[in-house]
């Protein structure tokens, strides 16, 4: 009795209290990173052959970005964690269903239809950015592990690399549109979110993190770049023409 | 330049002739050859030598603009030039017959149906082309002017496969 009391007077008392920590600093950083590295590695295919050093960049840090949100998803903090997002089927038609009628579950973390968006974003992320490695433009350049495979296998993989682009943007536009629903039709702010960490906690049983925890995290980013590092440098030199 | 056009021509023609054969070899009856040859099959032999001599050239040119390959005029003039003369052929080896599609040939039918299109972006791949061999005869290095020319070829390249490649 006096337990609810507290409470209720505390939720009177101050907004504050009912604001938690949902999405810790590094799923911030890797949020909006891979926004930018997005564009920047479309901007420099589209810039021409020239740039494409700095394409392969973007496509390193891709790979470095998503390696570390997957292994977030596995020992990160409790809202990042896949097995804390990842619902059933049941459960994920349920809300599709019930945010149709607008009386939907809220969840402080990704809701069921945006856990969906999130796993196939990572993946279709990850499947551009590795295929990216094995791509051969039939002009002047290669990607770093080309040499590894077939021309032919190559070709494919490079012609993958250039229709998947269109899909991910398809999910990112849809992603996007999704966002903004929940910002100007449900009232629920999603996109200050990703910036402050911060949500307004409908429901006493949502969970507010305590940490970053982002020594881990900084230590899962340097040990997947040292992997790629290490995974590029001892790939084979392609030769592409003989001299003639 | 003559010597080097004429040397050019016998290569192409040998690749070309190469191609046809090829193509020819496996299920041959007795074809009538009274007609001469395919003129479709011909552009596509054609064209595709062209191709492959022009990335041949062009592959080494890349690697010196980005640092991967000594900068040596002499080589980079002549493989300048001679993409400069390979890229003629593409004038021609685009008939309307030639629209066969895969697997005889990577052109998209958008070559014929974007006509205009097509003939410009060749257009500007000739008049960079002509910019290369030019500035490759006056630059000593690796110079931003050199890296710029080529830049500007490479990017025709691969705006044109982007739009009439099959990939």
């Amino acid at each position: 009795m006096s337990e609810s009391n507290k409470l209720n007077t505390s939720i009177e008392k101050s907004q504050k209290s009912n604001v938690i920590n949902v999405w810790d600093l590094p799923v911030r950083i890797f949020h909006w990173s891979l926004v930018l590295l997005f564009i920047a590695a479309y901007v420099t295919n589209a810039l021409g052959p020239n740039y494409f050093k700095y394409h392969l960049w973007c496509g390193y840090a891709v790979i470095v970005l998503v390696g570390f949100r997957i292994v977030w998803g596995l020992v990160g903090t409790y809202h990042a964690r896949f097995i804390n997002f990842i619902r059933s089927p049941v459960t994920t038609i349920k809300y599709a269903v019930d945010t149709l009628q607008n009386k939907e579950k809220h969840y402080a973390g990704h809701n069921p239809l945006g856990a969906i968006m999130v796993v196939v974003l990572l993946l279709t992320i990850l499947i551009q950015a590795l295929t990216g490695l094995f791509t051969n433009d039939e002009i002047i350049n290669v990607g770093p592990l080309y040499a590894y495979i077939s021309d032919e296998l190559s070709l494919k993989l490079t012609s993958l690399h250039r229709h998947l682009f269109y899909w991910i943007l398809g999910a990112v536009v849809l992603h996007i549109i999704a966002v903004l629903v929940h910002v100007f039709f449900k009232r629920d702010n999603i996109l200050k979110a990703m910036f402050t960490g911060k949500k307004s906690a409908t429901g006493i049983e949502e969970k507010s993190i305590s940490s970053s925890r982002i020594w881990l995290a900084v230590i899962i980013v340097i040990v997947l770049a040292l992997v790629l590092t290490w995974v590029v440098i001892h790939a084979p030199q392609a030769v592409i023409t003989e001299e003639y | 330049m003559n010597l080097t056009l004429k040397t050019l021509s016998l290569a192409l023609l040998a690749t070309a002739s190469v191609n046809l054969f090829a193509a020819d070899a496996a299920p041959a009856p007795a074809a009538d050859k009274s007609a001469g040859p395919n003129p479709a099959k011909q552009a596509i032999a054609v064209r595709k030598a062209a191709f492959t001599l022009i990335g041949n050239s062009f592959k080494p040119i890349g690697d010196a603009a980005q640092g991967k390959a000594d900068f040596n005029q002499a080589d980079i003039q002549k493989r300048a030039n001679r993409i400069l003369v390979l890229s003629e052929f593409l004038n021609s080896s685009f008939p309307e017959a030639s629209n066969v599609g895969e697997p005889d040939t990577k052109a998209k039918a958008d070559v014929w149906t974007n006509k205009a299109e097509f003939d410009k972006k060749l257009k500007d791949f000739q008049e960079h082309a002509a910019t290369l061999a030019k500035v490759s005869a006056t630059e000593k290095t690796a110079s931003d002017a050199f890296k710029d020319a080529f830049g500007a070829v490479a990017k025709d390249c691969k705006g044109c496969h982007e739009s009439f490649k099959a990939k």
